[in-house]
């Protein structure tokens, strides 16, 4: 199976990094689609089927954690598969991403560090799945 | 926590998110810098502060031209070292919170401003030297990180 897979993040450079870590992870990749904020990626996943969100938190107009609320609150989206990739260090906050079935990385990360999390997530590691 | 710590939170991420080449602390104070960025925090009870990361030409050319993939000979446009620069400093505070007030409080940190190059100043500066250039940054928190301390072990119904 080819992943689609969705990089959202506000910074147009993190976009390209995570892009390219998304090339180097080894993961069998179909395409690799971009959005700037959780509404544009929220748009994006409504027009074109995406196996795989990777996504920052900080970001303007719809955060990271409005975004998931709304993921797993949507009966199409609500399975997809997504994988924080952020700056954050509070444990709170992670458990509390976590309990909303994402898988999470921290910035910066390495590829293996990603293949990992997609291992996780597909077996079903990844915390408390909604 | 002691610089050391945080040259070292400072240093893995000019490492491993734009492939800069840490040597170890910058000597000296000189003060050169092409762009400095504000990277504003609020943290636990309204706690506050900020962190102003700085680059010399050096070390801001060398990020945008390792985050955009550039190649040797290809300079980024200005632009492209402000935005490089702007990430570089978000990543950097956002790994510096924990290493000075630890892992069990929440921080919400503001988009990266870029701000008037000035000499740095702050309760904290540390000077990273790398290969390519210097980074430097100045911490600084509200009254120290007593306040954070304090929120978190007082209970919320025995706080003042």
């Amino acid at each position: 199976m080819a992943f689609t897979v969705l990089v959202v993040d506000d910074n147009r450079m993190m976009r390209g990094m995570v892009s390219r870590a998304v090339g180097m992870s080894g993961l069998s990749i179909g395409k690799v689609l971009e959005a700037g904020d959780g509404q544009q990626a929220l748009v994006a996943m409504r027009a074109e089927w995406v196996d795989l969100v990777l996504l920052d938190i900080n970001m303007p107009v719809m955060d990271g954690e409005e975004f998931l609320s709304q993921v797993r609150a949507d009966p199409v989206l609500r399975t997809t598969m997504v994988i924080v990739v952020s700056t954050e260090s509070s444990q709170p906050r992670i458990t509390r991403l976590k309990l909303m079935g994402a898988g999470f990385i921290h910035k910066p990360f390495r590829p293996e560090q990603l293949v990992a999390a997609v291992n996780d997530l597909m077996a079903g590691k990844s915390g408390g799945a909604p | 926590m002691s610089d050391d710590d945080y040259l070292l939170a400072i240093a893995g991420v000019a490492e491993n998110l734009a492939f800069l080449m840490p040597t170890g602390a910058a000597e000296g104070d000189a003060e050169s810098w092409l762009v400095q960025v504000e990277v504003q925090w609020i943290g636990p009870d309204g706690t506050r502060g900020r962190i102003i990361v700085a680059l010399d030409h050096g070390a801001a050319e060398a990020t945008a031209a390792n985050l955009l993939g550039l190649l040797p000979g290809d300079p980024p446009s200005d632009q492209d070292v402000n935005e490089a620069c702007g990430e570089l400093a978000n990543v950097i505070a956002g790994n510096l919170l924990p290493v000075k007030y630890g892992h069990d409080h929440e921080f919400h940190l503001h988009p990266p401003q870029w701000v008037p190059v000035a000499p740095l100043a702050g309760r904290t500066v540390v000077r990273l030297a790398l290969v390519e250039g210097v980074i430097g940054v100045a911490i600084d928190g509200d009254a120290d990180n007593s306040r954070i301390l304090k929120a978190v072990r007082v209970p919320p119904g025995q706080r003042a």
